[in-house]
């Protein structure tokens, strides 16, 4: 490799060629702190491309699947899991192939030079896959959409979006069979699997998963699924026309700092956004989360979850599968200090594997870094090896083993970092930036952003957690946290905060702004300022939101009728007088008190502001305290006061749990 | 509410009441207009903060690896040799024969010679009844680099007396996974694993517990795994070497504080392996500890590293 430096490259110098790797070699670079993972700021590689480039749809419903050219196309690492980044090998140099969705643009970097070319795209990519025909398979979660591209034969130009196909809601994960017969493709607010014919790309079965799965990884014909909400891995024969196997990833904490009834103390947890697989074990790191007993026997000293015991309330942990077996190997946490560690990786979003020395990498949001673990450790998170700082918001990685080096992409700091395996570590690794040019006026919401994925900041809490630690992506954890006041369910942020005040499950902020500040405080923060919370408010109100596909006016399929017996039946059944055009009245109603402890509903209790019912569907567990699993159970229990819902049909509860999921 | 908000912020920057006011009502929500697009990352720096100080995750700076299949196996067999074991409740104290260093537990109750048990729960005496106890220890015969003799026995412990009747024993020497520091011994289906004294011991499914010695009980079945974790200081290795140079051991705790995160962590884990199992031990210090302050240990497991 070349060593300690990189070059910064002025455009006009530039010139669009494959072979520009001998420019990248001369001007130092400021060391960075590796192990604390500091927030990187050395210079970067800069782009050679122009701007302006043409926006390809990635809408190509009836278009044909097949390559246009019969050359040779870069070949593929060898790597069946989807990522934000994807390593391919051409004649004379590698290139990295980039998911990136703030630019909505798959851009092509070679890995000695720079970025070469962009192709731009009308949806944001969010996982890409290379083909074993050199094609390149990715996912746009807003477009509700899986596409193949080819890549053109000259880097620097765009490549051509071949096909699409529409998928369940919020198409994320990918990843292809070892034969590369099929293409498995998860749809986190869709909660499926779809498998897709890798050469016909016809779908050929939709299988239901739980919520928010994410990434996938297929071993001996089961392909198995992360979730980013609650502690399972999702098991899906592709030989068997059976549904999903769930495999249980809670855990129990050991330390002998806790009391003995703690032991079996069950945690859930979330964060599984990604995963790896060595040796028949499927690796998931994840966050292991205890929030606490639902009702509190006593006062205690934090707001949020049970206090620190050895084990944090949110700690990670690397969830290791048997494969073969479909179990857990070791469902215990071990603490291994007294302390709580500081810059832990809270915010897991990708991992891979470099199986010449058992080593998991694993990409961690929070803290702007990458953690190399032992990958066949009994928990490789509390086997970390070395650390390297990289770009804002790292969100892909991909092993180049020809050049013996680990590429991670940074979706804030638009950059793909090189980091050899040998060698000096963070010393020897650089960055390329990438072609990207923001409108300034999102300025305000991309610090919000910043803010709301970072841990370890005093000002935000006293452990930590970042706002992206219960509030994944802006929505929730589908936890329930031991409070004060309660049991009081993580509610869902994006797209539902505008039109909604006041704020809290009591009502009792007036404000985002206001609701903000003060849950900070409660997270043992030392609060924010002005331009922060500002910027949090603005991130929060233009959070992504899921894309929820109605069904038309005409549309006579049963799925669709249901849903329009279940819209008379909202109407009719009186909801709308709380849940006015499926949203809120902005009003505090006192419910029913159900769990000691919980001051909801008593004559010396606050009243529950009415959450609005915007992405209601994807949100379970229901209620305030999270009482109900799912809405089904919500609507037939008379407890609940949703009206008269319980005394409904059980078609009509049926029908009007379907409207609500279109919401 | 609002109780729990004042008593949260008394000793903090910013109270309740202090919290930052915004200057005017227009950044309500409900006035905000949402942009109508996804939100993109303009690649300027971005807000500073203020990361919160705190110990780092230590690195694993050294690991090796050794089958579970090769490591010497005790059974128990016919009482050996005089191991009795009794309790006082007033004062708290245990009376073992036969071993100099050992552990007891009994029930719920678990404690190591020569260190103070006040804390843990002692078992009720004076009583009906009984319940199973084992009394296991190092013998200092031959003590080695290579091996270490570990004593095992075990019989019912008779609540009314306060004492433990022998009934069987286990002999064997365990091996020296880290020379001269990590010794290993296969027993009834788990791995026994002695070591340095700790500061902090813990270890899944299973009990460990530290004293002038520590140790780990871990299961060792196919398609399982297990770990123990435990934090040493560097004067603890040099009482374990006191012990057996002279038999004699200063408990490190007393001057050595528990919390200190340059503490060298030893991690011992039991690994699944296609359908058996492996012993690992890791050594991991924080980045910014020097390994000379460990330099026996982490030289012991070069040792063991090079003799494959």
């Amino acid at each position: 490799m070349r060593g300690v430096y990189t070059v910064m490259l002025s455009r006009s110098a530039l010139v669009p060629t494959l072979f520009a790797a001998a420019c990248a070699s001369a001007v130092a670079r400021p060391p960075s702190d590796v192990n604390g993972a500091a927030p990187h700021r050395q210079p970067v590689v800069a782009p050679i491309i122009a701007a302006a480039v043409p926006i390809a749809s990635v809408e190509r419903d009836e278009m044909s699947c097949e390559r246009k050219t019969a050359a040779l196309l870069p070949e593929r690492a060898d790597v069946r899991e989807g990522s934000a980044v994807a390593v391919a090998y051409a004649a004379l140099q590698t290139i990295a192939y980039i998911a990136d969705a703030d630019s909505r643009s798959i851009h092509t970097v070679a890995l000695d030079s720079q970025e070469l070319g962009r192709t731009a795209l009308d949806g944001a990519p969010q996982r890409l896959i290379v083909l074993a025909d050199g094609r390149i398979a990715a996912t746009f979660p807003d477009k509700g959409r899986v596409a193949v591209l080819e890549p053109s034969l000259d880097p620097s130009k765009p490549m051509t979006v071949l096909c699409s196909r529409k998928l369940p809601a919020e198409p994320w994960g990918i990843a292809t069979t070892a034969d590369d017969t099929k293409l498995v493709v998860s749809s986190a607010w869709g909660a499926t699997l779809t498998v897709i014919d890798e050469k016909t790309f016809a779908i050929s079965r939709t299988v239901p998963l739980p919520r928010d799965p994410r990434s996938v990884t297929v071993d001996d014909g089961v392909a198995f699924v992360s979730h980013s909400v609650g502690a399972k891995l999702s098991a899906v024969d592709l030989r068997k026309n059976e549904p999903a196997a769930l495999i249980d990833l809670s855990t129990r904490k050991v330390t002998p700092l806790i009391q003995e009834a703690d032991k079996n103390v069950v945690r859930t947890a979330s964060q599984g956004f990604a995963l790896a697989r060595i040796e028949h074990r499927v690796l998931v790191p994840m966050t292991s989360v205890d929030p606490g007993p639902l009702v509190r026997e006593e006062a205690g000293p934090t707001y949020y979850g049970p206090p620190f015991d050895g084990v944090p309330k949110q700690a990670p942990i690397v969830a290791v599968v048997d494969s073969e077996r479909r179990t857990m190997l070791a469902s215990d946490l071990l603490a291994t200090s007294h302390v709580i560690y500081r810059r832990e990786c809270l915010l897991p979003r990708d991992a891979v594997v470099r199986s010449k020395s058992h080593s998991l990498y694993v990409a961690c949001r929070g803290i702007d870094a990458v953690v190399e673990l032992d990958a066949l450790a009994v928990d490789p998170a509390r086997a970390e090896r070395r650390r390297f700082a990289v770009p804002a918001a790292p969100e892909g990685l991909a092993i180049d083993e020809r050049g013996g080096r680990l590429v991670a992409f940074s979706q804030v700091g638009a950059a793909v970092t090189v980091i050899p395996f040998e060698g000096g570590g963070t010393a020897q690794q650089f960055s390329i930036a990438l072609d990207y040019h923001p409108p300034p006026e999102l300025a305000e919401v991309a610090a919000g952003r910043k803010l709301f994925f970072t841990t370890d900041n005093e000002h935000i809490s006293s452990d930590g957690l970042a706002c992206a630690s219960c509030h994944i992506d802006a929505r929730d954890d589908g936890v329930t946290w031991s409070t004060p006041v309660g049991p009081r369910q993580t509610p869902m942020l994006a797209g539902r905060v505008d039109g909604t005040a006041p704020y809290g499950w009591e009502g009792n902020r007036p404000s985002l702004f206001d609701y903000i500040s003060h849950t900070v405080i409660n997270l043992g923060g030392k609060g924010l300022s002005v331009p922060e919370l500002d910027a949090l408010v603005a991130f929060v109100q233009a959070a992504p939101t899921p894309r929820i596909t109605t069904a038309a006016p005409d549309d006579s399929s049963v799925v669709a009728q249901r849903t329009k017996q279940g819209a008379k039946v909202f109407a009719a059944g009186g909801c709308e007088a709380c849940h006015a055009t499926g949203s809120t009245d902005n009003l505090p109603h006192a419910l029913s008190k159900l769990l000691r402890g919980d001051v909801v509903g008593g004559a010396d209790g606050t009243a529950v502001d009415t959450p609005t019912l915007r992405f209601v569907g994807g949100t379970a567990p229901y209620f305030h305290d999270g009482r109900y699993r799912t809405l089904e159970d919500l609507l037939a229990d008379p407890k609940s006061k949703m009206g008269t819902s319980a005394k409904l049909s059980a078609a009509d509860r049926g029908a009007l749990a379907a409207y609500l999921r279109t919401l | 509410m609002r109780a729990w908000l004042v008593l949260l912020c008394l000793p903090l920057a910013g109270c309740a009441s202090e919290l930052p006011k915004r200057p005017t009502q227009a950044h309500a929500a409900t006035q905000h207009a949402t942009p109508t697009r996804e939100p993109e990352a303009p690649r300027a720096e971005p807000i500073d903060i203020t990361l919160a100080a705190g110990e780092p995750r230590p690195e694993v700076r050294a690991s090796i690896e050794i089958d579970a299949a090769s490591l010497p196996v005790g059974t128990w067999g016919p009482l050996l040799g005089r191991n009795s074991f009794s309790l006082t409740t007033d004062p708290p104290t245990f009376h073992i024969e036969g071993m100099r260093f050992a552990e007891v537990s009994v029930g719920g109750f678990s404690a190591f010679t020569d260190t103070f048990a006040s804390t843990v729960t002692w078992p009720q005496c004076h009583r009906p009844g009984s319940t199973m106890a084992l009394w296991r220890g190092l013998s200092l015969d031959q003590w080695s680099e290579d091996s270490i003799k570990i004593v095992m026995t075990r019989g019912p412990f008779d609540f009314a007396s306060c004492v433990a009747k022998p009934e069987a024993s286990l002999v064997n020497r365990a091996l020296g996974i880290v020379p001269g520091f990590v010794y290993a011994l296969r027993v009834d289906d788990a791995v026994y694993v002695v070591l340095p004294h700790a500061s902090f011991a813990s270890a899944t499914r299973n009990r460990t517990g530290s004293g002038p010695f520590s140790s780990a009980t871990l299961p060792c079945k196919p398609h399982q795994e297990s770990a123990a974790a435990m934090r040493i200081s560097a004067s603890s290795l040099t009482s374990w070497q006191e012990i057996s140079i002279y038999a004699s051991w200063a408990d490190p705790g007393r001057t050595d504080s528990a919390a200190d995160p340059n503490q060298l962590l030893v991690i011992v884990e039991v690994r699944a392996r296609g359908d058996g199992n492996v012993v690992s031990v890791s050594a991991a210090v924080p980045p910014t500890t020097s390994e000379d302050v460990y330099e026996p240990f982490f030289a012991a497991m070069k040792r063991a590293a090079s003799r494959g």
